[in-house]
């Protein structure tokens, strides 16, 4: 008996590797959906795989597995194609060691299949609970029939009950601690998405002041030429110098508004190949009015070099460091971007003159709900920006001096570009 | 307001300054005129 469990725990292993690992060390990296979709897919095939190859033992002629539950996972959240790709692995395999157990594989795992392929649709819509639910009785049904068959197919023997005691509801369990397992790490990563987008929510709100203070000067002032077009005897070229300007400031409020609503707007996730000098010039612009309102000067030297990521969240994240590096300096000073070329990476340095930390708060630093600004700070920014320099496969570096200032510096790995390559000898130079 | 003349500039402020125009209006003019370095045309003649 304790033979048995041990050899069911380690089918539970090889269900639970592959299936879990590998969506955990895919989030920390930038998959699409589509590769991340075969990738899980495989894992499931490797757990079938890894299940078959060690089976339980109830009798030396008679072997079970819970290449099941993997088929089961595989196929309704994988669809219909993945389905079909695990009935074609399980069979194929399973016929390398034949006997006559095989046909039970093959009228068990086409059965799989088709309940997959009919319900893998309508599962993907179902919440957490009934995933786990449905998942539990379609094991547990699957597992009935596959005694059945047994009993059909051998006959009444001494096994047969041990099959109907310890099979029949260790199957059905697992699948419902595999199922909840995965629902659980889901919504794990559902929710750490949800922070990032929170955290920018949040970034949105507090320079929406800004935004509507440097959107009000533009109004006066076209609001005054407006009304000194008023005038009587004004000759026609100062009139339309008036018209023109006036016009100008509206333009300007208007660039203002449109800068700050594509930054708010949510943009889709898709990984592509991004400038990194368009995207720092994006987020000065969006920075701009908060940098203004504290008489902070913007200093930089952008050379167009590419960076691979996701738009929305690199801008997100050069906007929180940029921020952070605005509100050191309360009483102005001077914010420098920097890019160059650092080896094969590229590097971003963000540099402020403003009142720094200290070694224990540079320590703490990314630590989620660790802030500097008292109440004003969430406490996420700067982990937001940890998170998504990783996931871009880069590395980040601070240094920071109380009074004199911090020095922010973002390595990133170079998407080669042809009109830069040639120029890359100059840029080394320049950059040390 | 960059793109204005400095001479009109010059004379749009006292203009706003007659007509009593929004104050908020008149210190936006006097800080592009201060910006331009042109401080003293006004501060001679006011």
């Amino acid at each position: 008996m304790i033979e048995i469990l041990k050899d069911f725990l380690l089918n539970l292993f090889f269900i639970l590797l592959p299936i879990f690992i590998i969506p955990l060390w895919m989030e920390e990296r930038n998959i699409s959906e589509k590769i991340k979709h075969h990738i899980l897919t495989t894992s499931a095939a490797i757990a079938i795989i890894f299940c078959i190859t060690f089976p339980v033992s109830f009798d030396e002629e008679y072997m079970f597995d819970l290449r099941q539950i993997p088929f089961w996972l595989g196929g309704l959240y994988g669809g219909p194609f993945a389905s079909i790709f695990l009935c074609i692995v399980t069979i194929g395999y399973r016929s390398l060691f034949g006997g006559k157990g095989f046909i039970i594989t093959i009228i068990s795992a086409i059965f799989q299949t088709v309940i997959s392929v009919l319900l893998s649709k309508k599962f993907i819509t179902l919440s957490s609970k009934q995933k786990i639910l449905l998942s539990f009785v379609l094991s547990a049904f699957s597992g009935m029939l596959m005694i059945i068959m047994v009993r059909l197919l051998y006959g009444f023997s001494d096994f047969f009950w041990t099959m109907w005691l310890v099979y029949l509801p260790i199957q059905p369990l697992s699948m419902l601690l595999t199922c909840y397992l995965r629902e659980a790490l889901q919504a794990n990563i559902e929710v750490r998405k949800r922070i990032i987008r929170a955290e920018k929510m949040e970034v949105v709100s507090h320079l929406a002041a800004s935004i509507s203070h440097e959107v009000r000067n533009p109004l006066t002032a076209s609001r005054g030429f407006m009304q000194l077009l008023e005038q009587h005897h004004l000759p026609l070229e100062k009139r339309k110098e008036y018209i023109r300007i006036a016009i100008e400031e509206l333009d300007r409020a208007e660039a203002i508004i449109t800068d700050y609503l594509t930054f708010a707007k949510p943009a889709p996730e898709c990984v592509e190949k991004l400038n990194v000098k368009t995207e720092i010039e994006r987020v000065i612009d969006i920075l701009r009015p908060l940098a203004n309102m504290s008489s902070v000067e913007i200093q930089t030297s952008l050379i167009p070099f590419n960076v691979k990521g996701e738009r929305e969240k690199f801008q997100q994240c050069l906007l929180n460091i940029m921020k952070n590096a605005i509100e050191a300096m309360p009483n102005g000073g001077l914010l420098d971007i920097y890019v160059s070329l650092n080896k094969n990476n590229i590097l971003i340095r963000i540099s402020d003159t403003g009142v720094g930390m200290t070694r224990e708060q540079l320590e703490r630093l990314g630590e989620p709900y660790f802030t500097t600004k008292g109440t004003k700070g969430t406490g996420l920014g700067m982990m937001v920006v940890y998170r998504i320099i990783e996931s871009m496969n880069g590395t980040i570096q601070i240094t920071s001096e109380v009074n004199k200032g911090t020095q922010v510096s973002i390595y990133l790995p170079l998407i080669q570009s042809l009109p830069y390559t040639s120029s890359t000898g100059k840029e080394k130079i320049l950059a040390y | 307001m960059k793109n204005l003349s400095d001479e009109l500039l010059i004379e749009s402020y006292y203009k706003a300054i007659e007509l009593k125009l929004s104050p908020d209006f008149i210190e936006l003019i006097k800080r592009e005129i201060f910006r331009r370095s042109l401080g003293h045309k006004i501060k001679l003649s006011s």
